[in-house]
């Protein structure tokens, strides 16, 4: 079951919202319910507290004039507080300091409310899909992560998304390449391996997820990644390499 | 020894032995062969084997040429400045084994000098050498790669080579000489203090050589900084005029403003007013800097360039956000260093072509337990996004020829900085650039 909550301090639009999303819930029949819809961050808090729900998807206003808190400390109580929680900010443009909460919190989506009823319901109903998606591959453990620590915050990214990872031209720093992604940051390739059994180690420099590999070039012996990306493969490994690549080419 | 040596032989043993070194400083050298492991040092014996076979004095050509072939197949721009750097090393070899042997004749007698015990002895000499060379090679990181960033041109180059390649001819000939021919006493030593001469004389030119290479390198350093300075200073200046401007249309105002309330003409102010009303909102944005957050920031020089790039992009129809929720007193890295990044990444976000009405650009510093973070957003085309695995190397843009060295400069800077890290993603047709500084001592 995945608990939806609402916190937006003007009455009309928590119950617009709130019925938009009930309705869109129960056409397409998920196993999803609206637990709360409130106007005051304080009681969302203190209603997760009370009864925390094991996965929650949360729709935050960002401004609360009348309260102390506001919808960016509110998201920050909610990580704290939760492990699963999918957090959507519907917001009036003016007040979006967009990568203060893109950073701090990692929303999964902004709603913008100066774009008009009929695209803000819209929008609802995509992150209600969206939240689900979500949910049901996570409890079908489908979403395997790449995880890394940067200062001391983890961050992480689907496992399926991971094209290579290299070491960079200085030592002591990696990169990862992945789809729509490049990450640098400390560290050494050799943790990465123990770690991740599943990439594999196509050369000294290369921790390849061989799922990715799009294409193969014998003559210089390399692996080619959707993005037109290269890896060199070792000599001595790049038979298996190659056997191993054709095979998942072909499923 | 002398039944080692036996076994196979004297030159087997002076081959081995000199083929391991050099492989050890080739390695070095070209830094680029891997994996550089443990195992790596039984790689050498066994491809020391090789010449050490064979045993004939011209096997010693295999490892330089074999390491030449690898690099023609995979760096071959660093082929020419290779062959160069081989042939100083093989001029420093040939002549310090003919002097020392040499000197071990004059010393003692031929005999002992073409004895093991003086041949170990050498070859031990030369070893040492070779270790000072090598330390001195990666101590001063001149390996090709960075050779090549010195930007000693194709010409430059081949000149040194044919110099190189003359001096050789007369190395190799004398050491023919010195071997070879019986010649008398006072001739030895005369062409033993030529040899001295010429190692004296290739070690002084190799020194000023590389004096200059650094100077060199150095002068362009201070060059870009002053670069920076020069454009720093005209930022500022940028600002007061801005500023005065602002007072000047400001005084207009009133008095105008004045006028329509001596003439007692309502209507006439009610309608100024109103165009006033209009002009005010354009300004809002310069009387709203402060609110912004850049008061957070205590680095003046990078407050000042974030203060410019808002008017840059504001002269460009964009809207620069920026957030700095959380007061800074300064960020871990060179201030030279971040004020390059970060111009450079607001550059790239405010030069990039505007994707349908989203004109916003974001701008945000933000301060976390261990570690400082720096972001710059702007919206990219998502039917069209940018592939930003080519960003980072040198030469990608989609503004143009003459852009776009910025963002493979970012990674250099991040590159040699210890404590950066950087993301870059594609996400709900934004692209995000973060830099991450872990704060010291973490």
């Amino acid at each position: 079951m995945l608990a939806v909550y609402l916190c937006e301090d003007n009455p009309e639009q928590l119950q617009h919202y709130s019925d938009v999303i009930k309705r869109y819930i129960m056409i397409n029949d998920y196993d999803m319910v609206v637990n709360l819809a409130t106007p005051s961050p304080q009681e969302l808090l203190k209603a997760l507290e009370e009864n925390p729900p094991e996965y929650a998807l949360f729709f935050l206003d960002i401004e609360f004039p009348a309260e102390k808190m506001s919808g960016l400390e509110t998201a920050i109580a909610i990580r704290k507080l939760l492990g699963f929680a999918e957090l959507v900010f519907v917001t009036t443009h003016s007040e979006m300091a967009l990568l203060t909460f893109e950073r701090k919190v990692e929303p999964m989506d902004f709603i913008v409310k100066d774009l008009g009823r009929t695209q803000i319901d819209q929008k609802l109903r995509e992150n209600v899909d969206y939240g689900y998606q979500r949910y049901t591959n996570y409890l079908g453990n489908t979403e395997n992560l790449f995880s890394y620590s940067i200062g001391g915050r983890n961050f992480s990214l689907p496992m399926g998304d991971v094209y290579f990872v290299a070491t960079a031209e200085t030592p002591h720093k990696v990169t990862v390449h992945a789809a729509n992604q490049l990450v640098e940051f400390p560290g050494f390739l050799k943790d990465i391996a123990d770690q991740y059994p599943e990439l594999y180690r196509t050369d000294k420099s290369f921790l390849v997820n061989i799922d990715n590999v799009s294409g193969i070039d014998s003559e210089n012996r390399r692996l080619i990644f959707p993005n037109g990306d290269e890896t060199d493969v070792a000599t001595r490994r790049f038979h298996e390499v190659k056997t191993l690549v054709q095979k998942h080419l072909k499923s | 020894m002398d039944a080692v040596l036996q076994l196979f032989g004297r030159q087997f043993w002076t081959n081995f032995v000199l083929a391991m070194t050099m492989q050890w400083f080739l390695t070095i050298w070209i830094g680029l062969i891997r994996p550089q492991n443990w195992k790596l040092p039984l790689k050498w014996v066994g491809w020391a084997l090789f010449p050490a076979f064979i045993g004939e004095p011209w096997s010693l050509l295999i490892p330089p040429i074999s390491a030449w072939f690898y690099l023609l197949r995979h760096r071959r721009h660093l082929v020419l400045i290779f062959v160069n750097a081989t042939i100083v090393i093989f001029l420093v070899v040939v002549l310090i084994n003919d002097v020392t042997r040499q000197v071990a004749i004059e010393l003692w007698s031929r005999k002992i000098a073409d004895g093991a015990p003086a041949i170990a002895a050498r070859l031990f000499f030369q070893i040492f050498i070779y270790s000072l060379i090598s330390l001195a090679v990666s101590g001063m990181h001149i390996q090709p790669g960075n050779l090549t960033k010195l930007a000693l041109s194709r010409k430059e180059q081949w000149t040194v080579m044919a110099m190189l390649a003359s001096l050789t001819v007369l190395a190799e000939t004398s050491s023919l000489i010195i071997h070879h021919l019986q010649i008398s006493h006072a001739m030895l030593t005369f062409s033993l203090s030529i040899e001295l001469v010429m190692v004296l004389l290739i070690s002084a030119s190799l020194f000023g050589f590389l004096q200059s290479f650094f100077s060199r390198q150095r002068m362009r350093a201070k060059y870009q900084e002053t670069l920076l300075r020069t454009r720093y200073d005209r930022r500022i200046s940028d600002q007061v005029q801005a500023i005065r401007q602002f007072k000047q249309i400001y005084q207009k105002q009133m008095l105008q403003l004045g006028d329509y309330l001596d003439a007692e003409d309502y209507e006439g102010l009610a309608a100024y007013y109103e165009t006033l009303n209009n002009r005010w909102q354009a300004t809002s944005h310069l009387a709203g800097l402060e609110a912004d957050g850049l008061q957070q920031l205590g680095d003046p020089a990078l407050k000042s360039l974030l203060f410019q790039k808002i008017l840059a992009a504001q002269n460009r129809g964009r809207d620069l956000h920026l957030e700095i929720p959380d007061a800074i007193v300064s960020l871990p890295m060179a201030s030279m260093d971040l004020l390059r990044i970060v111009g450079i990444l607001l550059d790239n976000a405010i030069e990039a072509p505007i994707v349908g009405d989203r004109a916003e650009i974001y701008c945000a510093i933000l301060v976390y337990p261990e570690s400082y973070e720096i972001a710059v957003a702007n919206p990219v085309s998502m039917t069209t996004p940018p592939q930003i695995n080519r960003f980072l190397r040198a030469g990608y843009t989609t503004k143009g020829n003459g852009h776009g060295q910025g963002l493979s400069t970012v990674r250099e800077l991040i590159d040699r900085t210890e404590n950066a890290a950087l993301q870059v993603a594609l996400k709900r047709g934004m692209l995000y650039f973060t830099v991450i500084l872990t704060k010291p001592g973490r």
